[in-house]
């Protein structure tokens, strides 16, 4: 209903993708777990919440599990590192040979910390990918794709449908076996299942690729000119594989891959290059093209202000964003941190809708 | 470890004073520790100590003992515990790429024969008797065997010679300090002693803390004004993050409901 108020689903994923940018830019526990609340939060009040349960629980859930065996590995095969010991484990010792590995051993406090917020880093990452697939779906973002990589969006979008069409088909032939009376567990109950899923979800892909065929999708072009069209999705793969590289470059820090930024640059430049020069190749119509209007950009740029923000503040004062359990302290905030983490929640007050309840109680009353 | 390192202070002081000359407690083991910052502008002096560490003590600890009786910033270790900074050199970076190699903290073991590179971590090792343990700031190292190591004697005969013995009765440590900084020693070690002059045989251990090493220590202190500021912004931080916790929770009933 208020489908046009809400910001565009690339704004979305520019925005997490931003959160999660300057989550891998801190160290700071403290920091980690205010961006997680940011997520959160923005994500439980915009999210829209007809299509069933959000799956920022499924994400928040495999972040936990992440933190937690980022721990458990730290204590059974982690380098052991100095500090308070909490408690000595036995040890195994290795041959020389395998000095590097190390089995047990005393449990550093220390140690402990620097595994939890390595955990949580991790986990805010992934929290930000949770809450990019809860605010706008992974297919509503490839609709939007530039037709020069039609192609490949057609092929993520079948492989997209391809596990949730799995799932939905293990529990029909799941219920359709228990019905009959046949086993639904144990090798034969899974034999029994994984045949039919099998040619059940084949058979929908290419179902699935058959209607997106009727409907425009990897249709041949009118063509212009082949050579022309080859060299535009060449520039296009390649400057985004640029983009990926450069990007790689610049989030992993010191000088990993020699003149990152400079690769991004080329990388956008060739991608725009190649967009540009096979215009509007593939021949498909829009259903309800969705404007990406001021609400989107604000959205989209409150999250990476946030990067950037994170960012600055780790250039002009390291000690700001990184934190280290050697010596022991409560980790600091600065107020250029504080304010990149307040950008973030930007998206509320520009995107929040009308409270479901009014709008309810409105439809009722227009019903009475 | 400060009361310990204050107990090794006391021990040596006592230790000064002739006729009382405590032997090693049982267990107990001298190490030498070597740091070699380098040649530079405005960089702490290089040092060698000898610390006495009980048993199953790890060579981390007797490098952070070492530190504390040199009255230098304690060592600082990234989260996969790689040993980043010592006595707050290099103020920035852990293990930093450079053009052909990486600029770092070498480990060393000491013996006899020389230096070896070491293969673990200091954490990872229980210091033995009569050991020297070597840390070298390689500006443009390798990051293997093939790294320079710390100039000098690496067998620790040579760096603790009373070590050697058993009744070693002095341990080399601040004490031979330029004047200019006086030793610190706390109200209980200075009541039972007084300001001896040490013995000749700390005079001829390498153990050298320049002045330059203490200032460098001094310079690294904090103002107090802008930590209070700081941590208001801490607590603001933490304040945030309480609202952020609660609007989650009232949300995700909402949702539920």
């Amino acid at each position: 209903m208020n489908r046009e108020h809400r910001p565009h689903a690339v704004a979305w994923w520019l925005w997490s993708a931003g959160l999660a940018i300057a989550a891998l830019r801190t160290s700071n526990p403290l920091l980690l777990l205010l961006l997680a609340g940011v997520i959160c939060v923005v994500t439980l009040a915009l999210a829209d919440r007809t299509g069933g349960p959000s799956p920022l629980g499924t994400f928040a859930r495999v972040a936990a599990i992440i933190i937690v065996l980022r721990v458990v590995l730290q204590v059974i095969f982690g380098q052991r590192v100095p500090g308070h010991v909490l408690v000595s484990l036995p040890s195994l010792p290795m041959p020389s040979w395998a000095e590097g590995v190390s089995i047990g051993g005393p449990v550093t406090v220390e140690g402990l910390l620097s595994a939890l917020s390595g955990g949580l880093r991790l986990a805010v990452v992934l929290l930000a990918f949770g809450a990019a697939n809860s605010l706008a779906s992974p297919r509503e973002v490839l609709r939007s794709l530039p037709g020069v990589l039609h192609e490949i969006a057609v092929a993520v979008t079948v492989a997209l449908c391809f596990a949730p069409e799995v799932l939905a088909s293990v529990r029909r032939v799941r219920q359709a076996r228990m019905l009959r009376g046949r086993p639904t567990t144990g090798i034969a109950g899974m034999r029994g299942i994984a045949v039919p899923v099998l040619e059940d979800a084949l058979e929908r892909s290419v179902q699935l690729a058959a209607s997106m065929g009727a409907r425009g999708f990897g249709r041949r072009p009118v063509v212009r000119s082949r050579a022309r069209d080859r060299g535009a999705v060449a520039l296009a793969i390649v400057g985004s594989l640029l983009v990926l590289a450069g990007g790689y470059g610049i989030l992993a820090g010191s000088d990993v891959i020699p003149g990152a930024a400079w690769l991004a640059v080329l990388g956008v430049v060739a991608a725009a290059g190649g967009v540009l020069l096979s215009g509007r190749r593939a021949v498909r119509t829009r259903y309800r093209p969705a404007p990406f209007g001021w609400r989107s950009t604000v959205c989209a740029l409150s999250g990476w202000a946030t990067a950037a923000l994170m960012a600055v503040a780790g250039i002009l004062d390291p000690a700001s964003v990184t934190w280290s359990p050697w010596p022991l302290s409560w980790p600091a905030v600065t107020p250029l941190a504080l304010l990149a983490i307040v950008v973030g929640l930007v998206p509320i007050p520009v995107a929040l809708r009308p409270s479901p309840r009014g709008s309810t109680r409105a439809l009722v009353e227009v019903g009475a | 470890m400060r009361r310990f390192s204050l107990l090794i202070l006391a021990a040596a002081l006592l230790g000064a004073v002739p006729g009382a000359a405590p032997a090693l407690a049982a267990g107990e083991r001298t190490i030498a520790v070597v740091v070699d910052f380098g040649a530079g502008e405005g960089l702490p002096a290089s040092f060698t100590l000898c610390v006495k560490e009980p048993s199953g003590a790890t060579d981390a600890q007797a490098l952070a003992d070492a530190l504390t009786t040199a009255k230098l910033r304690q060592s600082t270790y990234s989260s996969s515990g790689l040993l980043c900074s010592i006595a707050g050199y290099p103020s920035t970076g852990c293990g930093v790429p450079t053009s052909s190699g990486y600029s770092y903290w070498a480990y060393f073991h000491g013996g006899a024969e020389g230096w070896s590179y070491a293969s673990d971590g200091p954490a990872e090792r229980t210091a033995s008797p009569g050991t020297a343990e070597g840390w070298r700031f390689e500006r443009d190292g390798r990051g293997n065997p093939s790294d320079q190591v710390p100039p000098g004697p690496s067998g620790p005969a040579a760096l603790c010679p009373s070590s050697t013995e058993t009744t070693s009765t002095t341990l080399p440590a601040v004490t031979t300090t330029t004047e200019a900084t006086p030793v610190p020693i706390s109200a209980t070690a200075s009541s039972t002693t007084t300001s001896q002059p040490l013995p000749p045989t700390s005079t001829t251990t390498p153990s050298v803390v320049h002045e330059a090493a203490a200032r460098t220590a001094a310079a690294h202190e904090h103002s107090s004004s802008p930590a209070s500021a700081s941590a208001m912004v801490t607590v603001a931080a933490v304040g945030l993050l309480a609202v952020l916790g609660v609007v989650a929770l009232v949300l995700r009933r909402r949702s539920r409901a």
